[in-house]
């Protein structure tokens, strides 16, 4: 059995480093700069995270094909996105409840006749809405003069990853998602998102 | 010395072993009883999927638990999905390929998902790691030279050559001693740090002995500080360069915190709304100000019917719905049918969740002009179902 008590080694005072403080010290720099460096990155992402609005999310849909949309209509009779296969669709999520809606009611109006010489088909998706409801919107604000999807249940709403009302899509002539608007419309958007897709010769 | 103390140590690490296996052993069961948990019926795995999905217009709420109709029909899609014959997967994955990744509360393990479960046991272990040897490393301050002489007492201890006073702190190093001599006897726990730890315990109780000895008898125990010796004021500037450190880092960290705090409660623009919430209005000091300026001036003049319908929508803003519902009343004092007025107290007695709420709402209706802005949000409020 060795005994371990007189090591010589306990004499040698490279081995020390109980009391002597500078080699304590200069070890510890590596893990300051590594806490340092650790709480910087933590800044930056919780930064970068506070500085986002939680509530804007990119949408996943964007740049791909966009999904089906069909079935009866507000207007009686039935309606299918397919039908209007190479043109420049637009797809507006509506409600008769939603307060933003109404607002950008007029405008949806205007720019769909605006549009139709140019080849821009409309299409409504009236969500989360009674029939009545509906109707008496339109009664009240006027026609869209464009067909809307009944979507009572929010299937629709679903297909299409909407979060809330409105939401309107812009889908070029091959069929695919080109921009999205979460909330209320304005005129500028719709000549950003819709100006680039048509010939306006 | 006897056999006693090292089967002790022995039995202590056994423990400590046994506890640990244990644990991993209870979590390990845990964990794969979690994973490995049976299909279940159809519905069980809709609720599953359902709790896993954030529902896109609430907020903070799975689709289990909302009451929305999207909810509603996404919990629809999920039974109907399931019933298609689809995994749980591939339905998550329906909801993923229209929402992305967040509409799942609990992050994928691939990708970046795969750090948010990580770094937690990355911490604790690293956490736990950077304890243990930090407590192993520095049991004691100790001077090298007390730690020279605990070499040579544990030698002439070991060789039966020592004879120690009948004092604490004697008695202390006699059991220090004697770990020391165990330590050394079990060929196990002979490493170099189990042996340095012996060694510092021996200089530690050597320290103590001494200062005993130094600090007169009435006063032992009792009045340390009138006698400071080398250790204390080595154990002293350890103390506090410790605490100034924690005091540091406490210090940075709650500046940290207080910054992210206050970027993240600074005022937003309310320009672009992302949904159709109504925009939160600043209730800062600048809209105190104003509110006692329109105070003032309802003070002044009482008809002053304008200043006391900004008023009340100001209150209503600011969240004050008492203070809305009594100037809306003092216009409606003096103009028993002014619309905005009548519109104003709806809204405030809407708020406040008051029952004659409706009414007031439907008399703004009929007495206001068919292109009162406020009619299509009072008509909504009055029937959300329309």
């Amino acid at each position: 059995m060795t005994s371990m008590l007189d090591t010589s080694g306990l004499h040698d005072p490279a081995d020390d480093d109980a009391p002597d403080e500078t080699p304590q010290r200069r070890r510890r720099w590596p893990l300051l700069i590594v806490v340092v460096l650790l709480a910087l990155g933590a800044v930056g992402v919780l930064g970068t995270g506070f500085g986002r609005d939680p509530t804007v999310i990119d949408t996943v849909l964007m740049d791909r094909p966009a999904p089906p949309l069909s079935g009866p209509k507000l207007e009686g009779g039935t309606v299918d996105i397919a039908d209007y296969a190479g043109q420049v669709v637009v797809v507006n999520v509506w409600a008769s409840w939603c307060v933003p809606c109404r607002r950008e009611h007029p405008l949806l109006v205007r720019a769909a006749e605006v549009l139709e010489p140019f080849g821009v088909q409309f299409i409504g998706i009236n969500t989360q809405d009674s029939e009545d409801g509906a109707r008496a919107f339109l009664e009240e604000r006027g026609a869209f003069g464009y067909p809307s999807v009944l979507d009572p249940d929010g299937r629709w709403a679903v297909e299409w990853g909407t979060f809330g009302v409105p939401e309107t899509f812009v889908i070029d002539a091959d069929g695919r998602i080109r921009a999205k608007k979460i909330g209320e419309l304005t005129e500028g958007w719709i000549v950003e998102a819709v100006g680039p897709l048509v010939d306006t010769g | 010395m006897t056999r006693a103390r090292p089967s002790a140590t022995a039995l202590r690490r056994l423990l400590t072993v046994g506890a640990f296996v244990a644990l991993a052993v209870g979590s390990a069961l845990g964990l794969w009883q979690a994973l490995d948990a049976p299909p279940g019926t159809p519905q069980q795995q809709a609720t599953t999927i359902a709790t896993g999905l954030r529902c896109p217009t609430c907020q903070g709420l799975s689709v289990a638990d909302s009451a929305a109709p999207i909810a509603n029909s996404m919990r629809e899609i999920i039974a109907e999905q399931l019933a298609d014959g689809r995994t749980p997967d591939e339905v998550r994955g329906y909801f993923v390929a229209r929402y992305g990744e967040w509409i799942l509360l609990s992050p994928r393990t691939g990708g970046l998902g795969w750090l948010v479960w990580f770094l937690p046991v990355a911490a604790v272990l690293g956490g736990t790691g950077a304890a243990l040897s930090q407590t192993r490393r520095r049991p004691t301050a100790v001077s090298a030279a007390d730690l020279d002489h605990a070499a040579e007492m544990a030698d002439r201890y070991a060789a039966g050559r020592l004879a120690l006073p009948q004092t604490p702190a004697g008695e202390r190093l006699e059991a220090a001693l004697e770990l020391a001599s165990a330590i050394a006897d079990d060929r196990e726990d002979a490493s170099t740090g189990a042996h340095r730890n012996g060694m510092i315990r021996i200089a530690a109780a050597l320290a103590a002995q001494r200062r005993e000895a130094t600090v007169p008898a009435v006063a032992a125990g009792r009045d340390r500080t009138a006698a400071p010796t080398a250790d204390d004021r080595v154990a002293g500037a350890v103390l506090r360069r410790r605490g100034m450190s924690w005091a540091g880092g406490t210090a940075a960290f709650a500046a940290v915190l207080l910054g992210l705090l206050a970027f993240n409660l600074a005022p937003r623009g309310v320009g672009d709304l992302p949904t159709g919430n109504l925009p939160e209005f600043d209730s800062g000091p600048s809209a105190t100000a104003e509110l006692d300026a329109l105070r003032a001036s309802v003070e002044q003049d009482p008809s002053n019917l304008a200043a006391r319908l900004d008023l009340a929508s100001r209150l209503l803003q600011a969240g004050d719905v008492g203070g809305a519902q009594v100037a809306a009343r003092a216009v409606l004092d003096q103009r028993p049918d002014h619309p905005d007025g009548l519109l104003l107290l709806g809204l405030a007695l809407f708020t406040d969740g008051s029952a004659v709420a409706p009414q007031t709402l439907q008399r703004f209706l009929d007495s206001a002009p068919a292109d009162h802005p406020g009619i299509p949000l009072a008509r909504s409020l009055l029937d959300p179902q329309q």
